[in-house]
């Protein structure tokens, strides 16, 4: 390399300035010293810069914070690195995102709950309405079928009878009043013990919340992000048939065939990849032809990259095209060429 | 017709078990459907004793009960202990209130669950769910698009801002460094020809390096051996220059050979223009090739270098003086703001290499 203390000695000093100016702001462009002199001057010639645009000359970032924020508030809600959005955080619900792992704990827990008996004012249950130990839960059961009712009919005055559980017996003007009314009703009762039991095993209830927090946060994560991506999650739960997607489409289903190896290539946590294993019908054929379609994928880009071509695709439709007879031939015969032939 | 390329064996199976009716087929079935772990999973907790009685309670209740009543009994225990009613956790009846309006549901949160889940899988028509997978790939790919944007921020704002021309020096790839004349610069280098090798130009301004191009791009015409010859380099170098090989001469020689270059006019200057294609009018002699004056004739009152001050002009005036304020930022190899891929220009300044900025 030439320095300039060296090139002022060689050539002029103020030309060696210039060069080593010059040469310094050229080697500023990025893969400058991959390209050729006339290759460089035809893209030169061409580029534009931000004349007049004020506003952009001004940035003293490349994004300013006020982007950043906005895009991050609005954009960056997903699981991803750097809060980048997955193929879970849209429909992951489906693959049992989340859901899988923290339901078993709420089963757990309400399995340890009722070993424990710590359920028995909700559910205890006499075998008939007028047993004494009935919880809260079981005469609900039985005021829905009018048994605490005058004349079997909901309709009419209620009584609640007194269990070990329910402070009876209590009379409503029907069976509605005898689940909403305040501190006697069935629901502000079983609200009470529901409320009881959370406190006496707090540590337990806890877990369960905590886990029955996480997959309902995995729905709201799923519901904002489809929002947002033009899904009408609503009626796609709710109405099917208003949801904005077209029925036994054929084209779709085509299409996501053909999409099976790059499914596979993104393998990242959440990803799709990930998803289609989880909602691939293992059971059957085609659902581990899904999975297998995927490894597929994933062998080719391997292979690929060392130059090594999978023999996996089969023959091409156009070979099995017949080829149209009423196309002009172009193609000269022997005889044509030769009689074309000056000597 | 036929579009894109063939599927495979295993793809054909799979694509088969998504179209419509396969679910039907002995031997083939439907390729996609809910997680088979989350339907056990809410399978497991739908089975529970409490679960199963409260559910009954509520299904009863409907018809019976007033709405008001029948909502209190689904949201019953939601902010306290949902699971013991299979109520949507309180804090998210808002949040899923498009789903579940007014926080209950009528198969309780697992019924929510599963209904969801279906319905993203079509709820029995897999080509339903592959307009909503799409949908979702085309959001993860843009969102994230947006999102990494800024994640590689930290890349380009070491070296961005007014020093090195700001968003004139990105989105130009760096040339507004050079100069933001496009036009003339472009135009003066395309008559320049293969002038200047983009991979030397550490050496720019060397006349062993002009003479190294005209040897790689051509071969050496008489004169300019001549001149090597006046200058002191010895026949073997020469022959090397000649096959292509680097020019690595001493100083005093590359002044001397700087002085021949002076005398090469007429017929062996239009020999060696010819060779490295300069069609640049104006210049008089070899000598000539080596001054920015003459070899951007249009563009050099435009040209700048950057400076940790910010882009300067090389020249001080159209007049061709040169600006001499940058001299002592060529002494010191730190002062630019360096936006180059130079890999070992790079690491020297600590800089990330140019892979990681997007």
């Amino acid at each position: 390399m030439t320095t300039y203390n060296t090139l002022k000695k060689i050539i002029p000093p103020d030309q060696a300035l210039a060069n080593q100016a010059l040469s310094r702001s050229l080697r500023q462009v990025k893969d400058i010293f991959r390209a050729d002199l006339p290759g460089v001057s035809e893209a030169v010639s061409n580029l534009e810069s931000n004349k007049d645009l004020d506003l952009i000359n001004a940035l003293a970032t490349p994004i300013p914070t006020v982007v950043t924020d906005f895009v991050g508030n609005t954009l960056a809600t997903g699981t991803g690195p750097g809060n980048t959005v997955t193929t879970n955080d849209i429909i992951g619900i489906a693959a049992g995102a989340t859901v899988n792992s923290e339901l078993p704990v709420v089963t757990t827990v309400v399995t340890e709950l009722a070993n424990l008996g710590a359920l028995t004012p909700l559910t205890a249950n006499g075998g008939s309405s007028g047993s004494a130990v009935n919880g809260i839960y079981t005469l609900m059961s039985y005021a829905l079928t009018g048994a605490y009712s005058s004349g079997g009919n909901v309709a009419n005055s209620t009584t609640i009878p007194n269990t070990t559980h329910y402070a009876g017996p209590q009379t409503f003007g029907d069976v509605d009043l005898a689940f909403s009314t305040a501190g006697t009703g069935l629901i502000a009762v079983a609200n009470s013990y529901i409320s009881n039991i959370a406190t006496t095993y707090a540590n337990l209830v806890n877990q369960a919340n905590d886990a029955a927090n996480a997959c309902a946060q995995q729905l709201v994560l799923n519901v904002d992000n489809c929002t947002a991506a033009g899904i009408d999650i609503g009626n796609v739960v709710n109405d099917v048939a208003n949801a904005n997607l077209v029925a036994n489409s054929v084209s779709t289903a085509l299409g996501l065939a053909s999409q099976l190896h790059d499914i596979g290539l993104d393998v990242s946590e959440g990803g799709a990849a990930q998803f289609f294993e989880n909602i691939a019908n293992i059971t059957n054929l085609t659902g581990q032809a899904v999975i297998a379609s995927m490894r597929e994928g994933r062998n080719i880009a391997v292979l690929n990259a060392v130059g090594i071509q999978l023999d996996t695709q089969l023959v091409d439709v156009n070979a099995n095209t017949t080829v149209a007879n009423n196309l002009g031939n172009a193609q000269y015969s022997v005889a044509e060429a030769r009689a074309n032939i000056v000597i | 017709m036929s579009c894109g390329g063939p599927l495979s064996a295993v793809m054909s199976i799979a694509g088969a078990g998504l179209l419509p009716g396969a679910g039907a087929i002995a031997g083939l079935g439907s390729s996609l459907g809910v997680s088979s772990a989350l339907t056990s999973a809410l399978d497991s907790f739908n089975a529970l004793p409490i679960a199963g009685q409260f559910s009954d309670i509520v299904s009863s209740a409907s018809g019976i009960l007033g709405g008001g009543t029948l909502s209190s009994l689904q949201t019953l225990g939601a902010d306290i202990f949902p699971a013991l009613t299979n109520a949507i956790p309180g804090g998210f009846s808002s949040a899923l209130n498009v789903l579940a309006p007014g926080g209950g549901f009528g198969g309780g949160f697992t019924g929510l669950i599963s209904q969801t889940a279906s319905g993203i899988m079509g709820s029995g028509d897999l080509t339903r769910f592959g307009q909503i997978f799409n949908s979702a790939q085309g959001f993860v790919g843009q969102a994230n698009q947006f999102v990494n944007s800024g994640l590689n921020l930290s890349g380009i704002s070491t070296t961005f801002g007014p020093v090195t021309g700001g968003m004139d020096n990105l989105i130009t790839g760096g040339f507004s460094q050079v100069s933001e004349a496009f036009g003339a610069l472009g135009g003066d280098l395309g008559n320049l020809g293969n002038l200047i090798n983009m991979n030397n130009l550490p050496n720019l301004g060397s006349p062993s390096a002009l003479v190294g191009q005209l040897a790689s791009v051509g071969g050496l015409v008489p004169g300019v051996e001549t001149a090597l010859r006046q200058a002191g380099v010895d026949t073997a170098a020469i022959t090397n220059l000649a096959r292509g090989g680097l020019p690595n001469i001493s100083d005093s020689a590359n002044r001397a050979l700087y002085q021949g270059m002076t005398q090469i006019t007429g017929s062996e200057l239009a020999q060696v223009k010819n060779v490295l294609g300069v069609r640049t009018p104006g210049i008089n002699n070899m000598a000539d090739l080596l001054n920015p004056v003459k070899i951007l004739p249009n563009s050099f009152p435009s040209l700048t270098m950057p400076t940790p001050d910010g882009l300067r002009g090389i020249y001080a005036s159209a007049s061709g003086a040169v600006n001499t304020n940058l001299e002592r930022f060529l002494v010191d190899p730190r002062a630019p703001a360096y936006t180059g891929d130079d890999p070992i220009v790079r690491a020297r300044l600590g800089l990330p290499p140019v892979e990681a900025v997007v």
